[in-house]
């Protein structure tokens, strides 16, 4: 190992931030991580310890560092509950940033994040491949040659999950249908394509296509790039700023749109972080600003625009997860949701005991450390079991596919779970027929 | 260092996985909510009582000393490895056991928060008293091992008036009961020995807790004051009145400010002091009580009394007090608290030869404490990055005890001993005394294997040595 690991320069300005850690633990009780294990390596104290030492010299980075930083959500469930509010999610995306440049982030993950994430079209192809590869009952092949997982681990996971593989992909399916408003023209919106809606979960974003037309929005399918997240979450946060960009310059002219919506939580919030992404860079911050004011969170905007009220009756008990990036850790759309759900005619809705902790998907969390994921997601799986509703909704494909892991796991073979969207279309449909 | 062997037994308990001994590993368990560190050999996970006394008994077989870890909260070094050796991490055992409403008793294992213990019987209409502010973060074994008070310890009493027996893993690993469901077992108080003896006894692996019905109502009142001594000295009226409110907290001006900045509880920024006052029990009479006590306040130049008028509000308040200690964060990165304890008439006294001694090292003071008890806790504000302010802040941290104890009070309201007053024990104990203390730890654990170099001032490791990693 090279003399130079031993000072991590680039940490020097987070010295302040992970100076405030007091010790206290209050952190603890909410880490979904920390209470699946009980290791302090993983809880925000311990990690803010290894870092300070890494700053102060009482260690040097090291593989055996990398497991504590590893294992986090990036859930701010800690921040949430920590008083002097340490950003622990910076310290641990600033640890990933800086352990693959010293000790270089796997050629091949590398070679995508440059090559295939920035091309939707190159995209689609591998992903097609490797559907086809699970229609021809190639699914071990698919797995094997691993490029999806890489890609977006999430996406592996939706594919051993979803039985039926889906015909093709949001985008195609979109192309030659009808995306204007029923009805008046009150708005136009650009719809935001998320990996995981495009690639495994179409007929949500169809659902929420038509759930926007049904509200006088005039739709336009964005050719938009992957947000960026998961690039982030890998620590890869020059890559993340690249994709950053490279969609504002995709969307343009941003006055063209009333709004711009995406029913994936993850991407929601991550395109209103991208002004603190692209900080340093005083155009782009300027032009991520401006997006800034466009960006709406599905159930944000149908609350804000005062959506329809939804007339055919469904009748199930329902309740609710939020995922990360809609808790108040993130975009703070908490009550929207909520009260579109009880607002469709029949639903009795079942608040969960905590309701906004992580499911565990998280990332490549789930396919990187798996058995933890699966303790967090058990932990959620009995919070959603205890309130016996019969559906469970939420706003963000990660979600939707790690719940649907969850109820199969559990043997809760009933318990659909689906968008926020789906749920308001079904309601719209029935009222129409 | 510890002997490859030992590890390689250990593991042959606990499973390879449940044993950490990496350094990264071991460094996050160098550390509790003080300020000092020691690196210890090895940290074991347990799951059971067995398990606890299987590694307990390879720790003596190897002549290893060994500490039970809760959740690493204690604000006076209880959790350091101080002569290294292994780490007991309870932090799995944390299941409730028993709930015996009808004897209101409960049975749990040791690292359940205490917050929890309350959560598993609130819709049963009942609660754990104590109360401390760290509740949600801090574990019963914890508890146990501090006597941990919180507000609610006036009136109700800290955590030894609430555990009635427990299971134990004693020094040597043999495994045995002390007390038990009954309020007053026969023979010596053994139960009463062990708690506040922080991990230096043994083990707790069961704890029979007692839990209380709801109070019938509550009424939680906030009295605004221009000056401390007018607000120390309602405390003392309403005591000397023969009443015995649920709590009596004081905070601050630095305190109040501090808390306003980070959660907005509606305390008003100009005030020297709050008094948080709380009255629980029967509504019967609760009325009457209320109004004497606003009547008192306002014979001892109160400014205003809020009263809060709905749950939400009493939350509120609430939330401000229990979220003092961690507001201060937003002060300054660290603090220390000097947790000494006064009789109630010396408060005012005590409270100003203190802020005089922060003056004196350029040290800022914060105050929030539990004034029914005349239990202080100032907060010595610094930032653990410059060593010279630590010194200070730790010579300021003694100087504050020794008033306390001059006063006539004691070194230790709640946070216990553990490394951090274990010299002040001299303030407070003659030879004699703490000759009698030495005794009882010789008859529990005479190889010194649990939790040494704690409490005892003789068996302090100094901390030069301790630092030896
Ligand atoms: C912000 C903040 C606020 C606080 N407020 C209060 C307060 O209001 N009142 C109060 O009393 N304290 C308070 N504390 C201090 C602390 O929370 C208490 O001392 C608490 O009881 C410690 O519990 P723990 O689980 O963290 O125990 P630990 O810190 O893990 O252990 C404490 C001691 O108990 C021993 N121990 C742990 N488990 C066992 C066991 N099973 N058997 C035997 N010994 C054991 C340990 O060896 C150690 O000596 C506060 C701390 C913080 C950081
Ligand atoms: S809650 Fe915040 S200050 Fe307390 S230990 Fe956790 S990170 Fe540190
Ligand atoms: S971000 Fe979430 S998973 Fe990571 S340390 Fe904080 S609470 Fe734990």
């Amino acid at each position: 190992m090279s003399t130079d690991v031993t000072k991590i320069e680039e940490f020097l300005p987070l010295y302040d931030e992970v100076a405030k850690c007091g010790k206290c633990g209050f952190c603890q009780p909410t880490c979904p991580v920390y209470r699946a294990t009980g290791k302090e390596s993983y809880v925000a104290r311990g990690k803010n310890a290894l870092f300070r030492n890494l700053i102060e010299g009482e260690t040097v980075m090291e593989a055996d560092l990398k497991e504590a930083f590893e294992n986090c959500l990036l859930c701010r469930a800690c921040t949430a509950n920590c008083f002097p509010a340490v950003k622990t999610d910076q310290l641990v995306v600033a640890f990933r940033e800086s352990y693959a440049q010293r000790f270089g982030r796997s050629t091949i993950q590398r070679w995508i994040f440059r090559n295939f994430l920035p091309y939707p079209d190159r995209m689609a192809r591998v992903i097609g491949l490797a559907w086809l590869s699970k229609r021809m009952g190639m699914a071990d092949l698919a797995k094997k040659i691993g490029i999806v997982g890489m890609i977006n681990p999430k996406l592996e996971t939706a594919m051993e999950l979803r039985d039926e593989v889906p015909s093709s992909f949001l985008r195609d399916r979109t192309k030659n249908t009808d995306l204007t408003a029923k009805g008046e023209t009150k708005y136009k919106v650009g719809y935001w394509v998320s990996c995981g809606y495009n690639y495994m979960l179409p007929e949500v974003g169809e659902a929420t296509i038509n759930v926007l037309r049904h509200n006088g929005a005039d739709v336009e399918v964005l050719g938009n790039n992957c947000c960026g997240l998961p690039v982030y979450g890998y620590g890869d946060v020059d890559g993340a700023r690249n994709l950053a960009k490279k969609n504002i310059d995709i969307l343009g002219d941003l006055d063209q749109y009333d709004y711009i919506v995406s029913e994936c939580g993850s991407c929601s919030g991550h395109l209103k972080e991208y002004g603190e992404l692209l900080a340093a860079d005083p155009e782009y911050s300027m032009r991520a600003e401006r997006l800034l004011a466009k960006v709406r969170s599905f159930s944000e905007l149908l609350v804000e625009i005062d959506a329809e009220k939804p007339l055919g009756e469904i009748q199930a008990s329902v309740t609710y997860h939020d995922p990360c990036h809609m808790t108040t850790r993130y975009q703070g759309i908490v009550t929207q949701p909520r009260e579109l759900i009880k607002n469709v005619p029949g639903v009795e809705f079942r608040e969960m005991t905590e309701s906004d902790w992580c499911c565990g998907a998280a990332g490549s969390y789930n396919i990187m450390h798996n058995d933890v994921s699966m303790k967090v997601l058990e932990r959620k799986m009995g919070n959603v079991a205890k309130t016996e509703a019969e559906i469970v909704v939420t706003e963000c494909p990660s979600c939707i596919m790690q719940l649907s892991l969850g109820a199969k796991r559990q043997g809760m073979e009933n318990t659909k779970v689906m968008n926020v969207s789906q749920l308001l279309d079904e309601s719209y449909r029935q009222a129409d027929n | 260092m510890i002997d490859q062997s030992v590890i390689q037994e250990l593991k042959g308990i606990v499973g390879e996985d449940n044993v950490l001994h990496n350094k990264a590993d071991l460094q996050t368990y160098e550390y509790d909510a003080y300020l000092e560190k020691s690196l210890p050999d090895v940290v074991v996970f347990v799951s059971s009582t067995q398990e606890v006394s299987d590694v307990v008994k390879a720790a003596n077989r190897a002549q290893v000393p060994f500490v039970a870890r809760g959740r690493a909260t204690n604000l006076s070094g209880g959790v350091l490895a101080m002569r290294q050796g292994i780490v007991i991490e309870l932090a799995r055992m944390d299941r409730v056991l028993d709930i015996d409403i009808e004897n209101q008793r409960m049975i749990v294992e040791p690292a359940i928060y205490n917050l929890e213990v309350t959560g598993a019987i609130d819709n049963l209409g009942y609660y754990y008293a104590p109360d401390p502010a760290s509740g949600k973060a801090c574990s019963i074994g914890g508890n146990v091992g501090e006597n941990a008070g919180g507000p609610h310890c006036f009136k109700y009493g800290v955590t030894s008036n609430h555990v009635l027996g427990m299971e134990v893993v004693l020094p040597d690993g043999e495994i045995t009961w002390l007390g038990g469901k009954a309020l007053d077992a026969p023979g010596l108080d053994l139960t009463g020995v062990f708690v506040g003896s922080e991990g230096t006894l043994g083990i707790a692996t069961k704890l029979v807790l007692r839990i209380l019905h709801k109070p019938e109502a509550v009424k939680t009142m906030l009295a605004v004051y221009d000056s401390i001594d007018d607000a120390s000295n309602s405390v003392s009226a309403i005591v000397s009145h023969k009443m015995v409110p649920a709590t009596l907290e004081m905070m601050d001006n630095l305190v109040i400010q501090a808390i306003e900045q980070s959660m907005a509880a509606g305390f008003p920024l100009d005030a020297a002091a709050v008094l948080l006052i709380e009255l629980d029990g029967l509504k019967d009479g609760m009325e009457e009580m209320a109004d004497k006590i606003v009547e008192i306040c306002k014979e001892n130049n109160v400014r205003e009394i809020k009263v809060a008028t709905c749950e939400a509000e009493r939350a509120a308040l609430w939330k401000g007090r229990k979220g003092a200690f961690g507001a201060i964060a937003r002060l300054s990165p660290n603090y220390l608290v000097a947790d000494g304890t006064v009789p109630r008439t010396k408060l005012p006294e005590t409270l100003r030869m203190c802020r005089e001694i922060g003056d004196k090292y350029g040290l800022r003071v914060a105050n929030v404490f539990h004034a029914g008890d005349g239990n202080l806790h100032p907060l010595i504000l610094f930032d653990s990055r410059n060593p010279e302010d630590k010194e200070k802040v730790l010579k300021a941290g003694m100087e504050m005890l020794q008033v306390c104890a001059d006063m006539g009070g004691t070194v230790s309201g709640e946070h216990g001993v553990g490394i951090e007053k274990a010299e002040a024990m001299y303030m407070v104990y003659n030879e004699k005394d703490l000759l009698a203390q030495e005794w009882v730890k010789d008859a529990w654990d005479p190889q010194d294997l649990a939790n040494p170099g704690k409490i005892l001032p003789q068996r302090l490791i100094k901390r030069e040595e301790a630092h030896v990693s």
